[in-house]
């Protein structure tokens, strides 16, 4: 009795389906995630990317970015150009002529590149004079006139003052 | 009688679709896309020329100006002058988060452009001790929000050559031209309302007090 039940398993055993993973309703997430991604995709090339401890401030605005010089400034009076840290101001924000001349020789460093790539390739886009000011919205308006007066000073006179969708 | 199990009648089972291609398509799109998602919207706020300096000679279009806005902005006061005859418009206390305050200084903006349509430049002298986030409210209200078509400054130009040439008094002109521009916003309005599918008494109704949009959008940082 005993033999042929374990004949009769054994065989069941044998033919044992494999387990198989439902996956309709993952696949259901997945589709919804990629029709809110597709819904936000940007086809534009130009990102612009703001370093982590900014906080821009909110706006009306629905101008769209250009592309342009980015000059970033944090609360912490951090200057950054193009994502590289250029100087820190010291004793809450006061500025030196030494930190002046590292930054417009930054500026002026980028825009002599721009104008050398222009010259070698006739498809390269030329010196617009943009500067988009990525600025912590604590910051008092001393640090922003004197960023602009700097890059006016190095021939960037296109300011764009980048804020966030409010 | 005992049978093999083969040879029992099997069910029929259905053939099911096959979803792990599908998945991995829809894995590598994910990725790509995350990768590129903008979640944050951002833009921008324009001040094309640049730091303002006083002009060595004015044109004669200039000389012809009889305002010119000039905002003066600090931590005790926010001053709406005409530069050009120094007369004080409006005078208002900071008040800086009060949404009073800030409505107080929309309504001020707007009746300015309403008596003024044509002008769209605007001078700023900030404080240096005001905080970005106050300045970015002031430039948001100085250049509003409503970006429906209105004559372009080479189309005011035109048009101003025209009625010069007609023999019309500079009075006249800005006269004439404010009714135009009005008029354009008016009609701007009316098809905007019509895309939104609203009623012809609405459309009456909301076109009866046009207010000119798209304020003063060229800003101008006094050095």
């Amino acid at each position: 009795m005993a033999n042929k039940r374990f004949i009769r398993n054994r065989t069941r055993r044998g033919n044992a389906e494999p387990f198989e993973l439902e996956m309709s309703s993952l696949l259901d997430i997945l589709v919804i995630l990629l029709v809110f991604l597709l819904k936000n995709y940007s086809v534009d090339e130009f990102a612009l990317k703001i370093n982590k401890g900014i906080s821009i401030p909110d706006s009306i605005s629905k101008t769209l970015t250009r592309k342009g010089v980015t000059i970033q400034m944090s609360k912490d009076f951090e200057v950054f150009i193009e994502e590289k840290l250029i100087t820190t101001l010291e004793n809450d924000g006061a500025w030196t002529d030494e930190q002046d001349v590292l930054i417009k020789n930054e500026l002026l460093a980028l825009k002599e590149n721009t104008e050398q790539i222009e010259m070698q390739s006739d498809k390269a886009s030329g010196f617009n004079g943009i500067i988009n000011l990525i600025m912590d919205r604590e910051l008092s308006y001393e640090h922003i006139d004197k960023i602009m007066d700097i890059s006016a000073d190095s021939g960037y006179e296109q300011f764009k003052f980048i804020v966030i969708e409010s | 009688m005992y049978s093999l199990p083969s040879a029992r009648r099997k069910k029929p089972t259905a053939d099911k679709l096959n979803l792990t291609p599908i998945l991995d398509v829809v894995f590598v799109l994910i990725f790509f896309l995350l990768f590129s998602v903008q979640l944050l919207r951002i833009y921008e706020i324009g001040s094309d020329l640049p730091i303002y300096q006083e002009p060595a000679e004015s044109t004669p279009q200039q000389k012809k100006k009889k305002f010119e806005l000039k905002v003066y902005v600090s931590n005790k006061s926010i001053r709406f002058v005409n530069s050009l005859n120094r007369k004080v418009l409006e005078r208002f206390d900071t008040d800086w988060g009060n949404e009073e305050f800030e409505l107080q200084i929309e309504q001020k903006i707007q009746e300015i452009k309403n008596e003024h349509p044509t002008e769209r430049r605007v001078v700023i002298a900030t404080h240096k001790k005001v905080i970005y986030n106050n300045l970015v409210m002031i430039l948001d209200k100085l250049r509003g929000e409503d970006r429906i078509y209105e004559m372009g400054l080479a189309e005011q130009e035109k048009r101003r050559l025209e009625l010069e040439g007609e023999g019309k008094r500079a009075e006249e002109i800005d006269d004439i031209l404010n009714e135009e521009m009005l008029e354009q916003r008016r009609i701007g309005l009316i098809k905007k309302y019509k895309e939104q599918g609203k009623t012809d008494e609405e459309i009456l109704k909301l076109t009866t007090e046009v207010k000119i949009g798209n304020l003063f959008n060229q800003i101008i940082f006094e050095d």
